[in-house]
């Protein structure tokens, strides 16, 4: 699941419209939901970014594999057009820094974020005023692996408010790779280990059939684990009857668990 | 949903060199920075708002770690670990000149002391020599490859040849350079000397394969100490850790023996003998991974290591032993025992 956050209706439309999404919640903060794919607007600033983006992933809770993007526009020295992949990403106090592991087509920048637009001109590269704030609230549901900072030019530092329909023009190139990119991170992060339905349903059976304790489980399960990290395959569970007999369900228990650790 | 154009292709290690401030102009700093010209580098405050920072992915940072150039603050020296032979020295220092190792090694206990996969190197390694000064009144052991593999990333950083000329002027400094790498060519031209030790840590070609990530093999690493004792260095060969995989005494014994067809065995230093063993707080943080099947082992937990059952770790010393004593005498076979 790609979990996306925008500031605005405009930044966000060409994606709503793109990939066909629908509203599913509507206050506080607007969510789009699809195949795959829930967009949240979390309006302007730092308050709203950081509310907005816990909103979404609170209600929706990313896994593991999934990975969260902030997609908008930006006022950066480099030309009006260019898509950026942030690197870093600072505030007044402290910098955060995304991961860089996937090949992309973006150009990378350190993004500045500010409560107040940067006018006619910035020590920053670039600026705007959520991203900061969009990846400190998601650090607290997924890692600095899980996200990244995409954004698209539109001014060299004007104060000139965008019309939606020149924030949507200047996106809509753009949301295939930024998109893409979502999803090669995706791809490549380290895929958590779980059991399947039937193996839970023989462990469940195991459990009960020779009573096991939750020591015993958590040890079955270790071994359970190093199997298939081993084997890259689940093994079979022999099945028992269940038995109250102290010393048969030892012996049963300590045969399983020797055909995992040799 | 498009079709990834790019899925999954790894920027290549250190693409990005995050560079402290602090650190930027320090003459170390601009040497490895011109030996990555491709790099893009960008200047950060202080290595820990990256290197620690919240809720990083370790396993996943892996797959392209980056470098840190930071500037380190006292303290310099650390007391050796207890789970790490001291080789009879009174003091026993380590100096972390660098953090994290890039190779990537399933039973390496800096997965779990870590949460970030980058390394970092302190560039004022003058401070960390300056801090060693002090402390040789008296023979010292000083491990510079501690929580890393030096030699590994000798090309980029020189940390080795750095020590190495630094323990010529100081008779009482002892220095261990602990390695997987085949990288000896790297300090070849340095004459050997009585206070340096080359320990290199040797496994089973299989034990490589499966669990030694991103390390030479088994025949370059002897290539490597041949030719170091060809030139009169001093070498440790550390069989440690020796790790209970099915069928142990086959593997390591068969290494062994291929260890010494190639290696005169009369020329060695000593030889390391020790199985697997790890703080259970670092086990745990390796489990929560799920990456490799040696956190699920069944060890048995003592005064806070994880280590092999006793009978199994006596068994694989007990064995070994017999066989490296074929080779050398046992005034040279060191044996780290848990139990």
């Amino acid at each position: 699941m790609l979990y996306i956050t925008t500031a605005l209706l405009a930044e966000a439309k060409p994606i709503v419209d793109t990939y066909k999404l629908k509203l599913i919640v509507q206050a506080p903060f607007a969510i789009y939901r699809g195949e795959n794919l829930t967009l949240v607007i979390t309006g302007m600033g730092s308050a709203k970014a950081l509310m907005g983006t816990t909103f979404m992933l609170t209600r929706f809770t990313p896994a593991l594999s999934d990975v969260v993007i902030n997609f908008g526009i930006v006022g950066s020295t480099y030309p009006i057009g260019t898509p950026l992949l942030a690197h870093s990403l600072g505030c007044d106090t402290h910098t955060y820094y995304p991961d860089m592991r996937v090949v992309h087509p973006f150009v990378e920048t350190a993004l500045f974020t500010s409560n107040v637009p940067h006018v006619g001109t910035s020590i920053h590269e670039s600026v705007d005023m959520e991203a900061f704030y969009v990846m400190q609230a998601a650090l607290y549901f997924v890692t600095s692996s899980q996200i990244a900072i995409i954004k698209v030019v539109s001014d060299n530092f004007s104060d000139a408010i965008p019309s939606k329909e020149y924030v949507g023009a200047l996106l809509k190139p753009h949301i295939q790779d930024a998109l893409a990119y979502a999803q090669a991170l995706e791809a490549s992060l380290p895929q958590p280990l779980m059991f399947s339905a039937t193996l839970h349903a023989q462990i469940q059976q195991l459990t009960t059939a020779l009573m096991l304790t939750k020591a015993q489980q958590d040890t079955l399960n270790d071994a359970l684990k190093g199997y298939i990290l081993q084997h890259g395959k689940e093994p079979l569970l022999p099945m028992h009857c269940s038995t109250t007999h102290k010393k048969e369900q030892k012996d049963a228990y300590a045969k399983l668990l020797k055909q995992f650790f040799t | 949903m498009p079709t990834p154009s790019f899925s999954s292709n790894f920027l290549p290690s250190f693409s990005h060199i995050y560079v402290e401030t602090k650190a930027l102009n320090h003459p170390k700093t601009v040497e490895i920075l011109a030996r990555f010209k491709q790099s893009t580098i960008i200047e950060i405050l202080h290595y820990k708002d990256l290197f620690n920072q919240k809720n990083s992915h370790f396993r996943a940072q892996k797959q392209s770690p980056k470098l840190i150039l930071a500037f380190k603050e006292a303290p310099f020296l650390y007391e050796g670990s207890t789970y790490a032979d001291g080789f009879g020295f009174e003091r026993f220092f380590y100096t972390p000149t660098m953090l994290n190792c890039l190779y990537d090694c399933d039973y390496c206990y800096l997965q779990g002391l870590y949460q970030s996969a980058h390394m970092v190197v302190y560039v004022n390694r003058e401070d960390f020599m300056h801090a060693t000064v002090a402390h040789l009144d008296k023979p010292t052991l000083v491990c510079t490859s501690y929580d890393t593999d030096l030699l590994a990333v000798e090309n980029l950083i020189g940390e080795n040849r750095d020590w190495i000329l630094f323990a010529q002027k100081h008779p009482h400094l002892h220095i261990e350079i602990r390695t997987k790498s085949a990288n000896f060519a790297s300090i070849r031209d340095l004459p050997a000397s009585p206070q340096v030790v080359l320990a290199w840590t040797l496994s089973p070609q299989s034990v490589i394969d499966a669990y030694e990530h991103k390390t030479p093999a088994l025949a370059k690493r002897l290539a490597s100490i041949k030719e170091a004792l060809s030139l009169g260095w001093q070498v440790r060969l550390c069989l440690d850790p020796v790790i209970d995989i099915f069928d142990a005494h086959h593997h390591y014994g068969a290494m062994i023996e291929e260890i010494f067809s190639v290696v005169d065995a009369s020329k060695v230093f000593e030889v390391t003998l020790g199985t697997f063993r790890l703080s259970s707080a670092h086990l745990r943080s390796i489990k929560k991974m799920q990456h490799t099947p040696l956190a699920f082992y069944p060890y048995e937990v003592r005064n806070h290591m994880a280590l092999y059952p006793s009978h199994v770790e006596t068994n694989l010393i007990e064995g070994l032993s017999r066989v490296l004593l074929q080779h050398i005498d046992a005034s040279r076979l060191r044996v780290w025992r848990n139990s």
